[in-house]
C-alpha cells in the first residue's frame, strides 16, 4: 500500500487533470460562441466566458495548493509538530522535518507566492507559474517525505 | 467501444463491499424523487432496497436484505446489480491483466516494479481499490496509474507518469479489444488531448521504446 504522501501526490495530479478537462471544454465553448454567438441565449454572457477562461489556470493553481496545504497539515499532525498559522511556516517546518532540499522548498514557495498574488491581489510583482510547474513542484516536495510518511 | 449506460433512471444506486460477506458487493437502491419528499418526516430512514451480490454475469447470486414487495421490481433491480457487478469485474480484470503484463515485461527489461493500490470512485460501479504499478530503473521512476473505467471513445484509461514530478509520458486507452499506447517523445502539455496522438498497440516492444526514451529524456 502506498504511503500517505504518495496518495496526496495522486490527489494533486488529479486536480491538474481536472484543469485539463475544463480547459478543453472552455476552449471548445469559446470556439462555438465565436462561431455562433446566439447559442448563449441570455443565460451566460460572452465576457464572463472570456474572464473565466483567462482565470482558469489560476483558479486551479489555488486548488492544487489547497490540496497541498491539507496534505502538509496531515503530515504535521502525524509527526506531532506544532501547527503554524502561516503556510510559509508550514512548508518550512515540513522541510525541516523531512530534510528536504532548499531548491525543492523554493519551488513550492514560488507557487505559494503566486497563489497569494492571485488571491490577495498584491501589487508586488510575482512571477507566474503554470499549473504543470505548480504540480511538479508540490509533488516533488511531497515525495521527499515518502520515506517517513 | 462506447460507454455502456445502465438505463435505469428511477433509482439512486450506491455500491460498496459487503461488510458481512467477503467478496460480495452490497447494493442500495433509493427511489429518486421520493427521498426528497420524506426528508422532513424521516430524515434518517435507511435506503429502501438492499441486496448483497456474490459473483457477476450469469453466475451472480442475490441475497436480499431489504427486498421490494413486487417480484417484477426485484428482478429489475437484480438486473441493474448484475450489470454493474459485471462491469466492475470486467474492468478490474482488464486492469489486472494490464498490470501483470507490464510488470512482467518491465522485469524482463531490467526495471524494478512494485504493485500498489489506488482508491477509485466510480458512480456506476462504486468505490474500489485498483492496481497500479511503480516502475524504476536507477534514478528514473515511473507510475502506471489507473484513471478511469470509461470515457468517450475508450473502455479504460491508464496513464504513465514520470515520478515524482508527475510529468505526463503516455496514456493507455482500451479500445478495439486491446490496450493502445498514445505517446509522444517530447513533453506534452497537460491540456493536450492524448487521444489525438497516433496510437501503438501495447506490446513488450512498445513498452521498451517508451521506457528507453523516457530514461534518456530524464537523465
Amino acid at each position: 500500500m502506498p504511503n500517505d504522501a504518495f496518495n496526496w501526490m495522486g490527489r494533486i495530479k488529479a486536480v491538474e487533470r481536472e484543469h485539463g478537462a475544463i480547459r478543453f471544454g472552455t476552449d471548445r465553448l469559446i470556439a462555438a460562441v465565436n462561431n455562433d454567438p446566439s447559442i448563449l441565449e441570455h443565460q451566460v454572457r460572452r465576457p464572463d466566458i472570456g474572464t473565466a477562461s483567462a482565470r482558469l489556470e489560476g483558479t486551479y493553481i489555488i486548488r492544487v495548493l489547497s490540496e497541498f496545504e491539507t496534505a502538509l497539515q496531515h503530515f504535521i499532525t502525524a509527526m506531532h509538530i506544532r501547527k503554524p498559522r502561516a503556510t510559509e511556516t508550514l512548508v518550512n517546518r515540513v522541510r525541516d522535518r523531512g530534510h528536504i532540499p532548499q531548491a525543492d522548498t523554493d519551488a513550492v514557495h514560488r507557487v505559494r507566492e503566486y497563489r497569494n498574488f492571485l488571491v490577495h491581489g498584491r501589487t508586488k510583482p510575482t512571477p507566474p507559474v503554470t499549473i504543470r510547474e505548480s504540480t511538479r513542484a508540490l509533488c516533488t516536495f511531497l515525495s521527499r517525505v515518502q520515506g517517513i510518511w | 467501444m462506447a460507454r455502456r449506460h445502465v438505463a435505469e433512471p428511477a433509482f439512486m444506486v450506491s455500491i460498496y463491499d459487503d461488510p458481512a460477506t467477503a467478496g460480495a458487493l452490497r447494493f442500495t437502491f433509493v427511489p429518486k424523487g421520493i427521498r426528497q419528499a420524506r426528508v422532513e418526516e424521516e430524515p434518517h430512514q435507511p435506503p429502501d432496497y438492499i441486496v448483497s451480490v456474490q459473483g457477476h454475469g450469469d453466475e451472480a447470486t442475490f441475497n436480499w436484505i431489504r427486498p421490494p414487495m413486487q417480484d417484477e421490481a426485484r428482478k429489475s433491480l437484480e438486473q441493474i446489480a448484475r450489470q454493474r457487478a459485471t462491469a466492475r469485474h470486467e474492468w478490474l480484470e482488464k486492469l489486472g491483466v494490464l498490470v501483470a503484463n507490464v510488470e512482467e515485461w518491465a522485469g524482463e527489461l531490467d526495471w524494478a516494479t512494485r504493485i500498489v493500490t489506488k482508491k477509485m470512485d466510480d458512480a456506476e460501479i462504486g468505490n474500489y481499490d485498483a492496481p497500479g504499478l511503480l516502475i524504476q530503473q536507477e534514478t528514473v521512476r515511473l507510475f502506471l496509474e489507473p484513471i478511469a473505467r470509461a470515457a468517450p471513445g475508450t473502455e479504460g484509461l491508464v496513464d504513465l507518469y514520470l515520478m515524482p514530478s508527475y510529468d505526463d509520458i503516455a496514456s493507455l486507452y482500451y479500445y478495439n479489444n486491446r490496450w493502445n499506447v498514445h505517446y509522444v517523445s517530447q513533453a506534452v502539455p497537460a491540456v493536450a488531448n492524448m487521444l489525438e496522438v497516433p496510437a501503438r498497440r501495447l506490446t513488450k516492444a512498445t513498452l521498451r521504446k517508451v521506457l528507453g526514451e523516457m530514461k534518456a529524456h530524464a537523465q
